[in-house]
């Protein structure tokens, strides 16, 4: 039987709507033909219709699949053939694949070696008409920076009392020039920047500081290195093409250990930042996927799962976000590793960062021995050699509390320059 | 030459504006540079300092000191075991069905059997009890010392497992529930010394908590009560004159119950004879009498009909179902059928039931309830106390009425929104032959898709099997969906998988228990 957990279970179905669903889908009266083999699960699932559903997961990945004409992925279920490969395992005994799910394992192999293979590019039907629409795109973003600097210009003139009394409306049309503009990323920073109003004006204040500097830097990008200029094109939300990146880079295999996943919602569109850890180059990675609506993410990565296989990364001064086009689960490794540093090691890195990118937002750092603690409403990370701001609501931060019971922890996270998001917690005793 | 930026200027800029202020900033050389030519450079120079500034501090970020605030203690290690990784999946499963009844029987098992809540699900179980605190503190207690050591700093459970600090005086400064537990454990050491206390503090008492304190005296009830009681029948408060009367009318070989029999017996005779059949027959008292206070007859009550059968119901009410018995010769189970054949049913019927839970009457509770639950005349229910005569009666009793009524049901298909309330206010295990003869019930009484249909019924009985059948049902359970899947309404197939879920759960709840936990 997989050994998939609750945790594998809950990285495999995000959409918690699913989840409960599959969960009400998870009883053996449903059922017909349950079955695993080393490739897959499978099972026979009684849905409205007169002809039961098939449904396979993939245990590689985990993939899922299914015959209904549900288009959330994983649909019901396939979530309802995990809880009940987590939660009732004995109901699903080894057995000889059907061959409906031999067939669909065979081609999906396929589809996986082809995956891997180079993207040819294609060359553009109309090349003129292309040139012309790239013209009109740096066309209309210069005037978003043009607008951009100017509204700045004129928050400096004012003063922030004057910024802070404006509605939110004004903001909000701002934003949406700059989505106008096809300048999203910042958008997406103005969006950022209306919660830090009244107390948390030194964060504003250091908001608009770096924005600026970042829409001079896009304004003088023609000037800069390479991959300064590609990481200034992707803070501004330039979508950087798959097919680009392949040409330009060398996947990068190693065994990559997940340390965790940070998902949020906002307008309906959910978005997945899964870090990764090489085992072999000890190198971080950032993989991030979007969803829309009940449809769930194309690809499961399952936490503290190692998945072997080449990552492309993204350009960049200090890349970390990357794209895979193929990683096998390695369920026989178990990291071992545990790279953590006391805080003071870990800020030194990130200045070192800072120093080789001063455009990135966040930086991923593992440290250890700390206790997590509140005082007065706000969650610090207590080390020996000084304490760190936690960026996490009152409920996460009580979870690590009991956890922890006042022992010390390993805390992996995305720092900001000023607080740490957690992402993964262990104990200093625990195996990992 | 400056090559450094003034932070404080620039905060105070940037709060004013650059349009406003009296005062200018100064950037680094090679920073000015940028600036050559440009437009309102006073504000692309605060613009510049803010961002550069920024940079500066996440570069340079330090610890903060940790002599800041002081550290938190070490938890204490437990010395019960958490639970194994299928009881996190339990724990989970409660979570999901946000099923704070369910949370509360695991926690049962957990006390029983020594294991506690792994610590990464207390915080989350806690806000499942947000708002049951009794739950709250059970959720705390059964996390071990974890629990109490979260307790201990959390802003909002930390007076959930304060000590009590009434127990060095709960008479004088405890709640009315400590109270009355002092009072009973000081009347089971020395009945004199709790008397005493009672009679002592009669008059300060709130007549709201008075009558909770009276009720500590139902143990070992006797004469020597009587001086402590008998004042109350002339308080102001009228529950107060009621729990008194009831002691009273339950104090062994009080002279009370005599004259009081002797009252009420002149107005219930059974008359008739072989051939015409029997029948009890009441004469209603003409007018009230005020001596009749003495035994806690109120002029008034809202039990009863009218004026007039109040004062009768009331005498009956008080009088031990026992004396009814010999007098007429008659079992509970003859003399409420001529009850209800009476054309003051509703007053004696009423007041039977009133006397067999005063004097706890088995008999006459079972021969009330058989006639209760074999009508589906509400009010008759009603008038009996159903609800009160149903908890009284002992699981044996309850077992085979039970069963009964299952039988009854699956013939016909009468009372049996009585029997699924029943089941549903029952916190009984059902034994295996109830549970199998419910569950053939419920697949007797499937509804095809288009029949109409009591859901509210099948809704109540499918709660109740969710929480009483035991737990290896879950396989007949299944068996019933498979062979029903084709012919019966999906709304139903679907309580039926509810139910099956259900008993597979609390089965993982069972087998958790016993699971080894993990390793530290």
């Amino acid at each position: 039987m997989p050994t998939w957990t609750e945790d594998h279970l809950r990285s495999a179905v995000t959409d918690a709507a699913t989840l409960k669903r599959g969960v009400d889908l998870a009883s053996p009266s449903k059922w017909n033909n349950l079955g695993l083999s080393p490739r897959a699960v499978w099972g026979e699932c009684q849905g409205s219709g007169t002809k039961p559903y098939q449904v396979i997961i993939d245990r590689s990945g985990p993939a899922f699949k299914c015959s209904c004409p549900s288009r959330t992925f994983p649909c019901k279920h396939g979530a309802g053939l995990m809880v009940l490969a987590v939660r009732d395992s004995a109901l699903i005994s080894e057995a000889t694949e059907p061959e409906w799910v031999n067939t669909w394992l065979t081609k999906r192999d396929a589809k996986e070696t082809a995956k891997a293979e180079p993207i040819a590019t294609k060359a553009p039907a109309d090349p003129e008409a292309q040139a012309k629409r790239e013209a009109q795109r740096v066309k209309r973003m210069a005037e978003g920076l043009y607008e951009l600097e100017r509204w700045l210009i004129d928050v400096a003139r004012t003063g922030l009392a004057t910024l802070q009394a404006q509605p939110l409306a004004t903001w909000e049309a701002q934003a949406a020039r700059l989505v106008d503009a096809q300048l999203p990323g910042l958008a997406n920073r103005l969006h950022e920047m209306w919660p830090m109003r009244g107390e948390r004006t030194g964060e504003l204040r250091d908001a608009l500081g770096e924005l600026y500097l970042l829409v001079i830097a896009a304004k003088r990008s023609p000037e800069l290195p390479p991959e300064f200029a590609a990481e200034v094109q992707q803070q501004l939300g330039v979508t950087v093409r798959k097919e680009d990146v392949l040409k330009e880079s060398t996947p990068v295999n190693d065994q990559w250990w997940v340390l965790g996943q940070l998902i949020t919602e906002e307008d309906r569109l959910t978005q997945r930042r899964t870090w990764l850890y090489g085992l072999r180059g000890e190198r971080y990675a950032l993989l991030l996927d979007h969803a829309f609506g009940s449809q769930g993410f194309t690809s499961t990565y399952i936490t503290n799962a190692v998945y072997e296989g080449g990552l492309h990364f993204y350009p960049g001064p200090f890349p970390l976000r990357a794209f895979a086009l193929e990683l096998h689960l390695r369920p026989e490794v178990s990291p071992v590793a545990r790279p953590s540093f006391p805080p003071m090691a870990e800020l030194e890195r990130v200045s070192e960062w800072i120093s080789a990118n001063p455009w990135a937002r966040s930086f991923p750092i593992w440290i250890s021995d700390v206790v997590p603690t509140v005082h007065k409403d706000r969650w610090y990370l207590r080390h020996a050699s000084g304490l760190l701001p936690m960026r996490c609501s009152d409920v996460e931060g009580w979870s690590l509390t009991a956890q922890s019971g006042g022992t010390p922890m390993n805390i992996f996270g995305e720092w900001n320059g000023r607080a740490l998001l957690p992402v993964r917690a262990t104990l200093e005793n625990a195996a990992s | 030459m400056t090559t450094s930026i003034d932070e404080r200027r620039s905060e105070r800029l940037s709060l004013l504006g650059t349009a406003q202020a009296n005062e200018s900033l100064e950037l680094p050389d090679d920073l000015e540079q940028a600036l050559i030519g440009k437009d309102d450079a006073a504000a692309h120079r605060l613009l510049i300092a803010l961002g550069t500034a920024s940079l500066m501090r996440k570069a340079g970020q330090l610890p903060i000191p940790s002599d800041s605030f002081p550290a938190l203690d070490k938890a204490p290690d437990e010395p019960l075991p958490a639970l194994g990784p299928l009881g996190e999946q339990c724990m989970q499963a409660i979570l999901e069905e946000e099923d704070g009844e369910l949370l509360s029987t695991y926690l049962d098992l957990l006390n029983a059997h020594q294991r506690r809540i792994p610590a990464g699900f207390i915080v989350p179980l806690m806000a499942l009890a947000t708002n049951n605190k009794a739950l709250a503190q059970r959720v705390l207690i059964h996390a071990g010392e974890r629990g109490a050591w979260l307790a201990k700093h959390h802003p909002n459970w930390n007076t959930l497992l304060k000590p009590d600090t009434s127990a060095s005086d709960p008479w004088n400064t405890g709640t009315p529930a400590q109270r009355a537990t002092y009072l009973v454990e000081l009347r089971r050491r020395d009945p004199a010394a709790a008397r005493e206390l009672l009679a002592a503090g009669l008059k300060q008492e709130s007549s709201k908590e008075l009558p909770e304190l009276l009720r500590t005296l139902h143990a070992g009830l006797s004469l020597a009560d009587a001086p402590v009681i008998e004042p109350l029948l002339k308080s102001k408060a009228r529950d107060v004159r009621a729990s008194a009367a009831a002691l009273i009318a339950r104090i062994p070989d009080h002279p009370g119950q005599a004259t009081l029999f002797n009252l009420s017996s002149a107005r219930l005779e059974l008359k008739g004879n072989m051939i015409l059949g029997r029948k009890l027959e009441v004469s209603l008292p003409e007018a009230y009498d005020p001596s009749w206070a003495a035994f806690g007859i109120e002029p008034k009550s809202a039990r009863y009909p009218t004026e007039r059968t109040a004062w009768l119901g009331q005498m009956i009410a008080l009088v031990n179902p026992q004396r009814w018995c010999e007098r007429f010769d008659r079992k509970p189970e003859d003399l409420v059928p001529l009850a209800q054949k009476n054309e003051f049913s509703a007053t004696l019927l009423a007041a039977f039931a009133d006397a067999a839970l005063l004097h706890e009457h088995p008999p006459m509770i079972v021969a009330l309830l058989r006639a209760a639950m074999t009508t589906d005349d509400h009010a008759l229910w009603h008038q009996v106390r159903g609800a009160d005569l149903w908890a009284a009666v002992d699981n044996n009793t309850a077992e085979s009425m039970l069963l009964t009524l299952v039988e009854h049901a699956v013939r016909s298909r009468e009372n049996s929104d009585r029997l699924a309330w029943l089941l549903n206010g029952s916190t009984r295990a059902f034994s295996p032959p109830l549970a199998e003869r419910l569950l053939n019930w419920f697949e007797h009484m499937a509804p095809k898709p288009d029949d109409s249909f009591n859901w509210a019924q099948a809704h109540q009985l499918s709660h109740a099997l969710r929480r009483s059948l035991p737990p290896a049902c879950s396989s007949r359970v299944d068996a019933m969906i498979k062979s029903l899947r084709d012919t019966t309404a999906p709304a139903y197939l679907k309580l039926l998988e509810q139910l099956a879920k259900r008993l597979r759960l609390r089965q993982r709840m069972i087998d958790s228990i016993n699971e080894p936990s993990p390793t530290p």
